[in-house]
């Protein structure tokens, strides 16, 4: 009875404690303190007031700090750390919370024979980036004023080197500025003025503009980039640990595009949930996927609730509900009749196979089982065998396994739910396979061995 | 005395003679140049007008010849440091007769190797980009500046100890050959009259050049195997690319040397001043640099063989025993061991053999730029086939267009400039004379 009293109680008082602000019983009592809203990454303290119902402050006495977390999918509460009452009955804690949502923080302050709790609730926004990888290793006093001086301190010296070779043409004239040499008499006026250009100091004169050039490149190259960081623009957005950017998923379209048409929002859904990164942009398929434009809208129900073996990943109500698959079964629809234009899928358009002129074919052209095993195996099995259902396995499955009663009946073509699966012609279901129908000449291999009798 | 004067005529008469009479195979050589030259920029237009799809370039391979003749070209540019730089520094008397060529050898490869740089771009124009948006952070831009650097100074050091040459020119061939030449040589030669100050003005410009062109020349090939060292390809992971890409490039711009100096010597009867002594000399320098190119690879090789890393596997296989193994092979023995060999046989150590060696070393440093490239870019970064890379016409066409600009520019250089220093192995010849020491052509013989 006592044992009951007490946890009724408990329970009482971790209900109020629940609440944000004061939580108090009997005759101490705990304020919890702290901001209301705060951005992801910002330091913020949580405060706790311990006092007696009259107002008489608890030193001493030890406040335990909770928060709620989750970790790989396991949500609980952590104990964040335990702190000791002051003087005035106050003890604080420093929090930083790295999510983005409402975040719960709970205190717990007990004196041997009772316990008390108050809780806060803190609404935690969108922040800045709060991870950013710092690259390399930061030498001090390195940089690229280093290289730079490298850079003119070469250049310097050939510059210097440079003009000592002007010294040298310039120490002739001064020497003898008066000589004339014979080719000078020959043409006085062109060579003279040929001599005039200084060779040393246009060289030299080019490479001091190379210097520069070459300096500046080096002196600016800091700045080229934006990698002083200018506000507002960073280069390296490493880790955002909010929602402000969640993971778009590999759609291509935005809801936004639905325009109430329901082939045009079935494309949008089937772009945006992925379906055409294997299925194919048009639905046409692709080495990783099958066509899907043959599935019913029931088969498409299921498979898309249900995923596939082999990579179709199932999607929930709350992903995709019924209407929007209703809306990508238009879509397919609609592809199904593009297609058909553009190849021939299945046997649309071309004659249609008859189940009856060959049914009594020369013994040798019969086909075996091997035959129509061959045809089977690569177009049926990859789902066929591993997923319930009819099997392609062997002879036996292939002919009685399936929901439906017996695949093949020996002699009938036409009455084989094998075969009004390949042509079209079936009472349920959908033409099969899914990507398309099998050549004309593989499913007449299959016929004509039904025909045949549907020997072993 | 007698015998003295008439060398220095010789001399003189020697380095005049190809500035002054032009063959019909002179005309025959640089019509062929030409004419590779223009299918080329043929080559280049149609690269151009339908972008880098036209070469075997893609986005996993998208380095090519064109890369490996940038390293390639860089690399035999530091023919004229070597010899020219640090044997001068070391004072190495010989080199005398062939530092012209070496420190034009290193001009003109500069510039062919600068142009491959521009060549790789698919878009030309955006070359500009690295002026405007550098950053010191990219090997890129340590590139242009190394190799903008490396040029103007090795122009410098071309163009220094050759002003007495052209003024010696300006002199003997001023009104005698077109008005251009005279009054280009008299332009060049800056008023050198040979006074005692120009002399010392000249020397000290030579003695700063000297000193400062070696740690760039250094710089500008460590700068170029960081290309590849500072990409993270599992192949290119390598401390000592940079040591190995000098030792590299001073190897194959010995062995251009020497394959430059043989045909010279040939077409313009020079055999009295590029001795075998001379190519003896630079064999030795060579096989000096083959050991140490062996070297290189054995402790490049070994420590990531023995470690084994992940990744390494795939390296390994298709350098030593698949697709890379006969390019590899050939680079290894044929580029490294043979030279060796065959300068350790006296009987082989004549010009032909010497030639011969230097040939198998430009071939396999050719070779092994190639691989370094391609082999580093191959190896898939994920679970994919390895990339492939065949180049097309256009970049076989444009590559024969470097080697033609490389001769092309070689074979008027020896028409207008004097090819041998004649200033200073005169000057060298006199210090000889005085220390009564025989004639360096005549001594050797």
């Amino acid at each position: 009875m006592m044992r009951r009293f007490f946890t009724v109680t408990l329970a009482a008082a971790m209900a109020i404690g629940a609440l944000p602000g004061v939580a108090g019983a009997a005759h101490l009592v705990i304020e919890a303190s702290g901001p209301q809203e705060v951005i992801v990454g910002e330091e913020l303290e949580i405060g706790a007031s311990v006092h007696l119902a009259d107002g008489t402050p608890v030193p001493g006495a030890t406040v335990v700090f909770f928060a709620d977390s989750f970790f790989a999918g396991v949500s609980g509460e952590i104990r964040l750390g335990a702190v000791v009452t002051n003087g005035l009955g106050v003890a604080t804690f420093p929090l930083v919370f790295s999510v983005r949502g409402v975040h719960r923080v709970r205190l717990e302050v007990g004196d041997g024979t009772e316990t008390q709790q108050a809780g806060l609730t803190i609404g935690v926004n969108n922040g800045p980036q709060i991870v950013a990888s710092e690259a390399g290793v930061e030498i001090p006093g390195l940089g690229s004023w280093l290289v730079t001086l490298v850079i003119a301190v070469v250049w310097a010296i050939m510059i210097v080197a440079a003009s000592w070779m002007m010294r040298v043409s310039r120490t002739h004239r001064e020497e003898d500025d008066d000589t004339t040499t014979p080719e000078d008499e020959q043409s006085p006026n062109g060579r003279r003025r040929m001599g005039r250009i200084n060779v040393a100091a246009i060289a030299t004169g080019v490479m001091v503009l190379l210097a520069v050039g070459l300096v500046a490149v080096l002196i600016r190259s800091p700045d080229t980039h934006h990698n002083l960081d200018p506000e507002g623009y960073s280069r390296s957005p490493v880790a955002y640990l909010d929602a402000a950017y969640v993971y778009p998923g590999p759609g291509l379209v935005d809801d936004a595009v639905l325009t109430g048409d329901a082939v045009a929002d079935g494309r949008a859904q089937f772009l945006k949930l992925g379906c055409a990164g294997c299925h194919g942009i048009d639905a046409q398929g692709a080495a990783s996927a099958r066509s899907p434009v043959f599935a019913t809208r029931q088969w498409l129900g299921t498979v898309v609730r249900t995923g596939l073996p082999g990579g179709m990943p199932a999607y929930a109500a709350s992903d995709l509900s019924d209407a929007d698959l209703d809306t990508i079964h238009a879509f397919l629809l609609e592809a199904r009749d593009v297609l058909a234009d553009e190849v021939p899928v299945g046997n649309g358009g071309s004659a249609p196979i008859s189940t009856t002129t060959t049914t009594v074919a020369g013994a040798a052209a019969t086909p075996g089982f091997a035959d129509v095993q061959g045809i089977l195996q690569p177009n049926c099995s990859s789902c066929h065998g591993t997923f319930g259902g009819w099997s392609a396995a062997d002879y036996d499955s292939v002919l009685n396994s399936g929901d439906n009663g017996p695949a093949v009946i020996p002699g009938d073509p036409e009455g084989s739910i094998l075969v009004q699966k390949l042509l079209g012609t079936q009472t349920f279901g959908s033409l099969m396979p899914p990507a398309g129908s099998l050549s004309d000449s593989d499913i007449r291999v299959i016929v004509d061995w039904i025909a045949a009798g549907a020997a072993r | 005395m007698e015998s003295m004067t008439s060398w220095r005529e010789r001399l003189e008469e020697t380095t005049l003679e190809p500035a002054r009479t032009t063959t019909r195979n002179y005309y025959v050589v640089v019509g062929v140049l030409l004419a590779v030259i223009a299918w080329a920029l043929f080559a280049y237009y149609v690269q151009l007008r339908d972008g880098l799809v036209v070469t075997g370039l893609r986005d996993r391979i998208s380095w090519g010849l064109y890369i490996t003749m940038f390293v390639f070209f860089i690399g035999i540019s530091h023919a004229g440091t070597l010899i020219s730089a640090i044997l001068r520094v070391a004072n190495a008397t010989w080199r005398t007769p062939v530092t012209r060529m070496a420190e034009f050898i290193t001009a003109v490869a500069l510039m062919t190797g600068a142009l491959f740089v521009v060549v790789d771009l698919g878009r030309p124009d955006r070359f500009l980009l690295v002026i405007a948006h550098g950053r010191w952070q990219s090997p890129i831009v340590w590139d242009v500046v190394a190799v903008t650097t490396y040029l103007t100074a090795s122009l410098l050091y071309l163009y220094l100890p050759m002003i007495p040459d052209l003024a010696f020119f300006r002199d003997r061939l001023g009104g005698k050959v077109a008005r251009w030449r005279s009054g280009l040589y008299r332009l060049l030669a800056i008023n050198w009259k040979g006074t005692d100050t120009q002399k010392s003005q000249l020397h000290s410009s030579i003695s700063i050049m000297m000193i400062l062109i070696i740690p760039i020349a250094v710089s500008v090939h460590t700068v170029v195997s960081w290309i590849f060292a500072m990409t993270l390809r599992e192949a290119w992971n390598s401390a000592i690319f940079g040591f190995f890409f000098v030792a590299g490039a001073i190897f194959s711009g010995i062995a251009t040397l020497i394959i430059m100096m043989a045909l010279l010597r040939r077409v313009y009867r020079l055999e009295e001043f590029l001795t075998e002594k001379h190519f003896q000399y630079l064999g030795f320098l060579m096989a000096a640099m083959a050991g140490v190119m062996l070297y290189a690879n054995i402790s490049e090789y070994v420590t990531a063989g023995f470690k084994f890393e992940e990744g390494s596997e795939f390296i390994f296989r298709q350098l030593f025993v698949a697709e890379f193994a006969p390019y590899f092979w050939f680079y290894l023995i044929g580029g490294l061991i043979i030279p060796i060999l065959l300068m350790s046989i006296p009987r082989m150590r004549t010009i032909s053999g010497i030639v011969s060696a230097a040939v198998l070393v430009d071939l396999a440093m050719w070779v092994e730029r190639y691989f370094i490239v391609v082999t580093g870019l191959r190896a898939p970064l994920l679970p994919y086939e390895p990339a492939n890379y065949a180049p097309t016409w256009v970049e076989w066409s444009i590559t024969a267009g470097g080697f033609a600009f490389f001769a092309l520019l070689v074979t008027l250089f020896v028409k207008v400039f004097p090819i041998m220093a004649v200033y200073e192995m005169v000057e060298e010849q006199d210090v000889r004379a005085a220390a009564r020491l025989p004639a360096s052509g005549e001594a050797v013989t």
